[in-house]
């Protein structure tokens, strides 16, 4: 569904990605894992044409990027970002549809289509007419949710959506998350920097270290089958804190751990 | 979007309805004179006269200062307007030698400019001090000024700058007054009587030396020159219609220097109409009865409201036809853009009345030269704003419209115009009351507007009529504030609004 070959891309005299092949299968989820500045976004951004590459060739569904086809690639592509990146000045329901009602969709089509995805991501019907500022932080990323999934797009690249979110939202989205990710057409790309997240999620694993591939695999093999020595740091930087952070919380107020089981019960699982 | 394009048309077609009606008519003679009374009265003389000559003559009141009249004049946009010759010797042919009328004729023929006879008096300047003040420091000639190197000097900003003004008065007397405050002359004469100036520049034949209680210092080194007023017209126009220069030559000598004095006190201290002045004096002096009907009072805040609508509508509507576009350039490209609000950023540096002078030689006199300095002026509020507006949008916006696939004119259209929408207004706002002020200067150049009035006030020193057009300019402004800032809930979509 994607595939990459031979991308780089540098900003002055930093190489922020590459060169970097990669390909993933159509109806995969596959987490993108990795430190700050590590070149996951950028990864993104030259998938959807935002960013031209200095090298390399991308593909979409088995054509290459070009002007001609990126905007036709674009409608077939949901994109959410970390804020949401809402338009203000238009209602929920207006973001929505913006470019449902630009493909010539009709009005008994987008209200189906509308309600379908308040259901499946959990967004009441009623706030389908208020405007962004007037939406909890939680409600702005479920918007930017259908509104990625408005047109039923093929890929779903989701660059750290639950980033902004207190724990017990996230909670809730991640859940409503993965039973989308779960329609087996949908070739999903979502990117973190937190292991939880990676392990809640994926089938298919891949850390990057400087705009390189670190390893990719299954969660499990991260934590026990590391690479090299920078996975094995990845790796025990954020389970170190999470145990801190669940002893912590334990003796405060049991409970809100939030998705820290989460990791335990999948490296069990994997292992 | 389409609100705002439609709400733009309405604004051009109601301004351009305005333009027609307002404009409407005018003589196919036309006559000028400056913005003071004796100027206006002269106008108002030599209109009648080629009335009488059986010519369709219109006057054009009160159009700016020397320079503009005579650019004027050489541009054929009007016809005779009254000079005086000193005026013609050190100002208009400064530095050519001109000592006698035949040179002077010579040179005004070169530019296709002719000259009548002089009309009988000499309006010299002379140097005034308030009486009381000049009887207590015993000054009674010009060089007595030079013994009180304290007392406030304030001359009018055309004396301050002609070669035989302040700087030559200064040498020939050697004054050694250093601080000069340039005024408005009509200004100068409230200062004398408030006593916060001691000397100021007067024209020999103004009503106010009688009435003001004002001391002419004598001219004890003979340093001003001759100022005979004469009436100038255009060599084409005398070829055209010789019968009005004829009619106009048998003025020559019927205007002593008492007469000239005394229709000055008239206008300006007894507030008579120019027309009524000027209709007695042929009258009496040349038996020649008027034959055109006085201005009803009553139409005259109609159509100067009229006027100055049509000037703010016009521009603005221009403006902002102009500005957009220009806005948006310059958010797309940053080089582009630099030199693009550079520009207007420069333009608006200009002075209003430096800009206007400027444009007559190219436009004429009239609302033209007016609409386009206004045009000029709402130029930057409106580009910088569009401007800002456009390039304050967060990229991750920009970023998601890309993201979507919309293309670049939907994603100005539907997401980046109405997010700046707000700013964008409100540069339309500025522009709009920055307008309806400096609009008031179209007067100058015969635009007519709330100027007018205002303009009429100062020459005649008539509060209530500086009012007229100041408080109705004033109200204007703030109705227009008040229909943008009503418009901002039409305008500006809610989601921007909630903020509030």
């Amino acid at each position: 569904m994607l595939k990459l070959e031979a991308v780089t891309k540098s900003y002055g005299p930093t190489q922020a990605l590459g060169p970097i092949d990669l390909a993933l299968a159509s109806g995969s989820t596959t987490v993108i894992l990795g430190p700050s500045g590590c070149g996951k976004s950028t990864l993104l951004r030259i998938a959807l044409g935002l960013i031209e590459p200095d090298g390399g060739k991308v593909h979409v569904g088995g054509v290459e990027l070009a002007p001609s086809n990126l905007a036709l690639i674009r409608r077939r592509t949901g994109y959410v970002t970390q804020d949401g990146g809402l338009f203000p000045h238009l209602t929920a329901r207006a973001n929505t549809t913006i470019m449902a009602q630009r493909s010539g969709w009709t009005n008994t089509q987008i209200v189906e289509r509308l309600h379908e995805l308040s259901s499946l991501t959990s967004f009441p019907r009623p706030a389908l007419d208020r405007y962004p500022a007037e939406l909890s932080g939680g409600q702005r990323q479920r918007v930017a949710l259908m509104r990625a999934l408005m047109l039923d797009p093929d890929l779903l690249l989701l660059d750290e959506p639950l980033g902004a979110l207190d724990p017990l939202i996230r909670y809730d989205l991640q859940e409503d998350l993965s039973r989308i990710f779960a329609d087996a057409e949908k070739t999903v790309v979502f990117v973190t920097h937190d292991l939880t997240e990676a392990a809640y999620f994926a089938d298919d694993v891949i850390l990057l270290e400087n705009g390189l591939v670190a390893q990719r695999g299954q969660f499990s093999d991260l934590v026990y089958k590391p690479a090299s020595e920078f996975v094995t740091r990845f790796v025990r930087a954020q389970r170190l804190s999470f145990t801190e952070l669940a002893d912590t919380a334990e003796d405060a107020a049991p409970g809100v751990t939030g998705p820290a089981p989460a990791v335990g019960e999948s490296a069990k699982s994997d292992a | 979007m389409r609100r705002l394009a439609a709400a733009i048309l309405i604004t051009t077609l109601i301004a351009a309805a305005a333009h027609t009606t307002a404009w409407a008519g005018g003589g196919s003679v036309r006559v000028g004179s400056k913005k003071f009374t004796e100027s206006v009265i002269l106008g108002e003389i030599a209109t009648q006269v080629a009335n009488s000559a059986g010519a369709d003559a219109r006057h054009s009141a009160e159009l700016g200062g020397t320079r503009l009249l005579w650019s004027a004049l050489v541009a054929g946009e009007v016809d005779i307007y009254p000079e005086y010759t000193g005026t013609l010797r050190y100002e208009i042919f400064a530095g050519h030698d001109l000592p006698d009328t035949e040179s002077l004729a010579r040179e005004l023929a070169r530019a296709g400019i002719g000259m009548t006879e002089p009309l009988g008096f000499n309006n010299t300047y002379a140097i005034g001090m308030q009486a009381p003040k000049a009887r207590a420091l015993g000054v009674t000639t010009i060089s007595g000024l030079a013994k009180y190197d304290d007392i406030e000097l304030a001359f009018s900003n055309e004396f301050m700058d002609r070669e035989d003004g302040w700087p030559g008065l200064r040498a020939h007397y050697r004054l050694p007054h250093m601080r000069v405050l340039g005024i408005d002359h009509d200004l100068a004469y409230r200062g004398l009587l408030s006593g916060r100036l001691d000397v100021t520049d007067l024209y020999a034949t103004d009503a106010e030396i009688q009435y003001y209680d004002l001391a002419v210092l004598d001219d004890d080194k003979n340093y001003f020159p001759e100022y005979k007023a004469v009436l100038l017209y255009r060599l084409e126009f005398a070829r055209e219609a010789p019968e009005v220069i004829a009619a106009l030559e048998r003025l020559s000598g019927t205007l002593p220097d008492q007469t000239m004095i005394d229709m000055n006190v008239r206008a300006k201290i007894y507030h008579q109409a120019e027309q009524q002045i000027a209709a007695n004096f042929l009258k009496n002096a040349l038996g020649i009865e008027r034959t055109s009907e006085p201005e009803i009072e009553s139409s005259r805040l109609w159509s100067d409201t009229s006027a100055h609508l049509q000037l703010v509508g016009l521009s603005l509507a221009a403006a902002i036809a102009v500005a957009l576009p220009l806005g948006m350039l310059a958010s797309r490209r940053r080089s582009v853009g630099r030199i693009i609000l550079g520009t207007v950023g420069v333009v608006q540096t200009i002075p209003a009345l430096a800009l206007l002078v400027f444009m007559v030689p190219l436009l004429g006199i009239g609302s033209a030269p007016a609409l386009t300095a206004l045009f000029l002026y709402s130029l930057l509020p409106i580009v910088r704003n569009t401007y800002t507006g456009l390039t304050d949008i967060a990229p991750s916006i920009i970023e998601a419209a890309d993201a979507m696939g919309l293309g670049a004119l939907d994603r100005l259209r539907l997401i980046e115009l109405p997010m700046a929408s707000r700013s964008i207004l409100a540069g339309i706002k500025t522009s709009a009351v920055i307008n309806i002020g400096t609009a008031t200067l179209g007067a100058l150049i015969g635009a007519g507007g709330y100027g007018q009035p205002i303009l009429t006030g100062i020459r005649l020193n008539d509060t209530q009529l500086i009012l007229q057009g100041a408080v109705p300019a004033a109200l204007m402004a703030l109705a227009v504030q008040g229909l943008f800032d009503l418009s901002d809930r039409f305008f500006v979509p809610r989601g921007l609004r909630l903020s509030d």
